[in-house]
């Protein structure tokens, strides 16, 4: 089994939803970082992160993450986090994190608040 | 990763009650392991595996595992900069804190001179790197450095256990 998968999901709204599996850390922050940026460079700006079977992300990937956010900002879209494990919490609020990224819990919330 | 690639050592003192964070969960152990990305995960693995056994939370726990993490990642990348070297890391827990010290023989890299004071997300994305110290700053109690005579980067980090 690979290290980190990342499963994108277009939905009828037009909403990409990307689950990522595993860990991101140095080993493979190249492929997570293609693989995110590709998301944005085909035209999709309404992002949701699913973050539930997420083991490890380091800081490079987080950057990564703000990168995107950008992005998807200048698109007048946005990256929206779902289900962001608890143990991250912290590290999520140490940075800004949970006042800059929308945090859902569950999928139709997340889906829906693009309006 | 390879046991016959790691050098490790554990010993344990104390009596055996069993109640959480007592004297016989207390310990030493100390590994050695290459510097290489590729061994960041197993790393991760045998950190987290003695976090466990302190009863720490989820939390605690990862963000312990987070800060070995970030700093061994800082090691291969500004210490040995590509080229071969072992890191050492020793972990020493007592009643009240666990302990985390990381040395490499690289060039000399003190990273707690490279820490953002603050973080603007608006700008993290393009700056690139001081974000994994500053989540280390932020979620353990001390953190220091030192180069040693014998020409060692030896990063010291502590976190205190909350009063139960």
């Amino acid at each position: 089994m690979e290290n980190l998968e990342i499963i994108p999901k277009l939905n009828d709204r037009g909403v990409l939803i990307i689950k990522v599996i595993g860990f991101v850390d140095a080993s493979n922050i190249t492929l997570f970082d293609r693989r995110m940026h590709e998301a944005v460079e085909n035209g999709y700006s309404k992002i949701i992160l699913d973050l539930s079977e997420l083991q490890y992300i380091n800081s490079s990937a987080l950057g990564i993450l703000l990168d995107i956010h950008l992005s998807a900002n200048k698109r007048k879209g946005d990256l929206r986090i779902l289900n962001l494990p608890r143990k991250m919490q912290k590290t999520f609020d140490v940075l800004g994190f949970n006042d800059y990224f929308q945090i859902f819990n569950d999928e139709k919330s997340a889906v829906y608040s693009f309006s | 990763m390879a046991e016959n690639s790691t050098r490790y050592s554990q010993t344990k003192k104390g009596n055996e009650k069993d109640s959480p964070r007592n004297s016989s969960k207390y310990f030493h152990l100390r590994f050695i392991v290459p510097g290489d990305v590729q061994e960041l995960a197993a790393i991760r693995d045998r950190v987290e595996k003695q976090s466990a056994s302190m009863n720490l939370s989820d939390e605690e726990a990862y963000q312990i595992v987070s800060a070995v993490d970030e700093t061994c990642t800082n090691i291969i990348k500004h210490a040995y900069q590509g080229k071969e070297g072992n890191i050492e890391i020793s972990l020493k827990v007592d009643s009240e804190r666990f302990e985390i010290e990381v040395a490499d023989k690289g060039i000399y890299f003190d990273p707690t001179l490279n820490i953002p004071q603050e973080i603007d997300q608006e700008k993290i994305g393009r700056q690139k790197g001081g974000l994994g110290l500053f989540i280390i700053k932020k979620t353990m109690d001390d953190l220091n450095y030192r180069f040693t005579m014998s020409g060692e980067n030896k990063l010291h980090l502590v976190k205190y256990f909350r009063s139960e």
